[in-house]
């Protein structure tokens, strides 16, 4: 009986929980088309999204390009003992996957843990009861700014993070496998077509919607305290990290219908 | 007892505390009063190691004690007990685990010593058998506060250090915690530092008041001669007490 | 910027020679090692599981578009299992662990730090290194380890899934080609990987949690950089990792 009461007791915590999320996403999505709009705060945090970002995101990316040419190079040779289809596979891999993917992971730690534990502060501080009580909306005020900023950035830092990616693919696999700038690209044209960076795009705007959601939503349910921050920060960076994951997986089956 | 030489400790370049010089004398309340930021905190944990100064020496009990390693300083905390401003109690550990982790540390005892212990300690600050296993967050903040001292009491020091032990508590509990200071003191006949900004309870139960502003001494007495003092912040305090 | 990232490695690398030292002549509790491990592994089973299985789920998605223009379907099981466990699965699941695992442990540190429990063991005569960073990280290196491996688990079958589901071969022909492709070499390989990113991850979350300061803001900010550190450091180890896996494989087929 015990059991029951505490089983029942979770599971209306959780059906809760998902009609919060719906009520998040619902008032972001109504509060951003509305007017008044707050270009300032936009811009404001677009820049640290996406300028902020940028350093990171362009170091981890290219490492990880060379070590998918690295792989593929040694997958190739594997099968079919020599390694010249390497810039097409890995222009496609990067392109599809690795780009968009890593960077939204990136995104995921230092944008989303950021405004996990920055809502969660202004929640156990009694920021956000202070903005209520001045009659400001705090969803306009703190998620809109953050999540047309996140989708803006999502996207310029997706097709900065592939350009990155292929610029030290390029690279590597002159200095590495000796194929020349001009053999990279011509192999590359073989197999990559228009739509892979249209849909590399598609998945940095996805990727860039689902970060601030989640972030905001754990945000606002900090609870009180040092522990309560951390909690929140920590459960927003997993969850978005797995969100994105089969978000992705999602995008990757439905767009392979669309070539 | 405690004895401290001209200290000064700063944080990069910010000095908290500018040449202190006082003296704690052994089985005595001593209070130190001082307004939010004036380094009353860093002061006390000075004492046990905490934080070292930057410059001067403190002495406890003919030893000095602020060039003193990690290892050396071992006997000097168990002499002198420290109670946090927070609970600081393990989230992970019962209530009897929390109290007897300085004995496991201290004494090689049995259980059934370490448990005579536990309950001796809990009764000292009046609270019962039946909360032992319960988890720090399962209790109020004030029993938390109370476990917090039964845990430093354990271990037997000579010297206990309050780290503003009634900050944020309500006035029935900031009550009972003061009147639990003085008669741990006379019990167990310790020596007693509190850090706080409680007048009141400092003119009830100190027996000497050491007044800190902006890193340095402005009045040092008896609660008799603090009443009389003239010094402005000193004045603003006691304008608190009706 | 530079100067503190110095810095920052620096501290990183003293803090886990001070870990080690501090375990080299004292008894460590094998009890609250063992409590570790086990509450690491419980907690980030499920989120491991399922990030494994749809990566190798990706992944087979991916490779079925390109290799069926050469019609070479029937390596599909072998390359997406390969790839899988060599490079991009040890990524993407050490990425999810960093969040979950990295970014709750230096939250908790974080917590004992400014609520000054961390404080509260030195006063009572216990080291805390000892007594609450060493049994982490030791957990942590033990648990992601096998953490990890449990993710490449699932990404084999995340992967056999959608090779029956999407690409349309049974289940003896995806499994067919596993073993002549992915040889004893690459799961070493994947398997040192998984070691190497465990260290990298225990390093940072217990560092920059023990070395929290500033109230509750100051635990969100140690979160933040822990997970940021933790994926940039993974990646760089993952670049360092293949380098010398390649190295190691051009030297096996050299001799």
């Amino acid at each position: 009986m015990h059991l029951m009461t505490a089983l029942g007791t979770q599971v209306t915590e959780m059906v809760w929980a998902f009609f919060e999320a719906v009520d998040l996403v619902g008032q972001t999505l109504w509060q951003a088309i509305k007017p008044p709009y707050r270009f300032k705060d936009v811009i404001q945090q677009l820049y640290f999204v996406a300028v902020g970002s940028a350093p990171i995101v362009i170091f981890s990316v290219a490492f990880a390009a060379i070590v998918t040419i690295i792989e593929a190079s040694f997958h190739m040779k594997l099968v079919i003992k020599n390694d010249a289809l390497v810039p097409g596979f890995a222009a496609l891999l990067i392109l599809r996957e690795l780009g968009p993917v890593v960077t939204a992971l990136l995104l995921t730690s230092r944008v989303g843990a950021g405004i996990a534990s920055e809502v969660g502060t202004m929640k156990v501080t009694e920021q956000i009861d202070a903005l209520k009580m001045l009659g400001i909306h705090p969803i306009k005020f703190i998620v809109v700014p953050r999540f047309l900023a996140c989708l803006i950035g999502g996207v310029l830092l997706t097709s900065l993070s592939n350009g990155i990616c292929l610029f030290s693919a390029v690279m590597v696999s002159k200095m590495k496998l000796g194929y020349t700038t001009g053999y990279f690209l011509s192999g590359m044209r073989v197999f990559v077509e228009f739509q892979d960076f249209l849909f590399a795009l598609v998945k940095g705007f996805f990727f860039g919607g689902i970060i601030p959601l989640m972030s905001c939503f754990y945000g606002f349910r900090c609870r009180s305290g040092a522990e309560g921050v951390g909690r929140a920060t920590t459960k927003s960076v997993v969850s978005s990290s797995v969100a994105i994951i089969i978000v992705d997986f999602i995008l990757s089956w439905v767009f392979s219908y669309l070539y | 007892m405690i004895q401290f030489k001209n200290v000064y400790k700063s944080f990069g370049d910010k000095e908290v505390l500018k040449g202190i010089s006082f003296e704690v004398k052994k089985g005595e309340i001593l209070f130190i009063l001082g307004t939010s930021g004036t380094g009353k905190s860093v002061l006390l944990k000075n004492i046990v190691g905490l934080l070292k100064p930057s410059r001067g020496e403190i002495w406890v009990d003919q030893q000095e004690v602020s060039r003193l390693t990690e290892r050396e300083l071992f006997p000097i905390r168990k002499k002198c007990g420290m109670v946090f401003q927070h609970p600081a109690l393990f989230d992970s550990l019962t209530i009897f685990e929390n109290v007897a982790f300085g004995i496991r540390r201290h004494f090689q005892w049995g259980l059934e010593e370490i448990r005579k212990k536990v309950q001796e300690c809990l009764k000292a600050v009046h609270l019962g058998e039946d909360i032992e296993l319960k988890k720090p967050a399962q209790l109020s903040y004030g029993m938390q506060k109370r476990v917090s001292l039964a845990r430093t009491l354990a271990v037997g020091p000579e010297v206990l250090l309050y780290d503003e032990p009634t900050t944020g508590l309500d006035p029935v509990t900031t009550n009972a915690i003061n009147l639990l200071i003085k008669e741990l003191s006379e019990e167990f006949h310790v020596t007693s530092v509190v850090v706080s900004h409680d007048i009141q309870c400092a003119l009830d139960i100190a027996h000497r008041i050491i007044f800190l502003d902006q890193g340095q001494i402005i009045e040092e007495g008896s609660p008799e001669s603090i009443m009389k003092s003239s010094h402005p912040l000193v004045r603003s305090f006691l304008e608190e007490v009706v | 910027m530079v100067l503190r990232l110095v810095e920052d490695i620096g501290g990183c690398v003293q803090f886990v020679g001070q870990v080690f030292s501090s375990v080299r002549h004292q008894k460590v509790s094998l009890h609250s090692l063992v409590d570790q491990i086990w509450n690491v592994t419980v907690q980030s089973m499920s989120t491991t599981s399922i990030a494994g299985f749809f990566v190798g789920a990706i992944m087979t998605v991916q490779f079925t578009m390109q290799i069926q223009e050469f019609g070479a379907l029937a390596y599909l099981g072998g390359l997406a299992t390969s790839g899988t466990i060599r490079e991009v699965g040890p990524l993407l699941i050490a990425f999810m662990l960093s969040g979950k695992i990295g970014a709750y442990t230096s939250a908790e540190l974080g917590t004992m730090r400014v609520t000054e429990q961390i404080d509260a063991i030195r006063c009572l005569g216990a080291d805390p290194i000892k007594e609450i960073i060493f049994p982490r990280f030791a957990g942590i290196v033990i648990s992601s380890f096998f953490l990890l491996g449990l993710g490449l688990v699932m990404s084999v079958w995340g992967g056999l899934f959608m090779g029956m589901f999407f690409s349309g071969i049974n289940m003896d022909e995806y499994l067919r080609y596993i073993p002549r492709i992915v040889n004893w070499g690459s799961i070493s390989g994947g398997l040192f990987k998984c070691f190497v990113f465990s260290v990298v991850l225990a390093s940072i979350c217990t560092y920059k949690g023990y070395t929290t300061r500033g109230g509750a803001k100051g635990v969100g900010r140690s979160v933040v950089q822990t997970a940021v550190a933790s994926m940039v450091g993974i990646v760089v180890a993952d670049w360092l990792t293949s380098f010398l896996m390649d190295v190691a494989t051009q030297i096996y087929l050299g001799v």
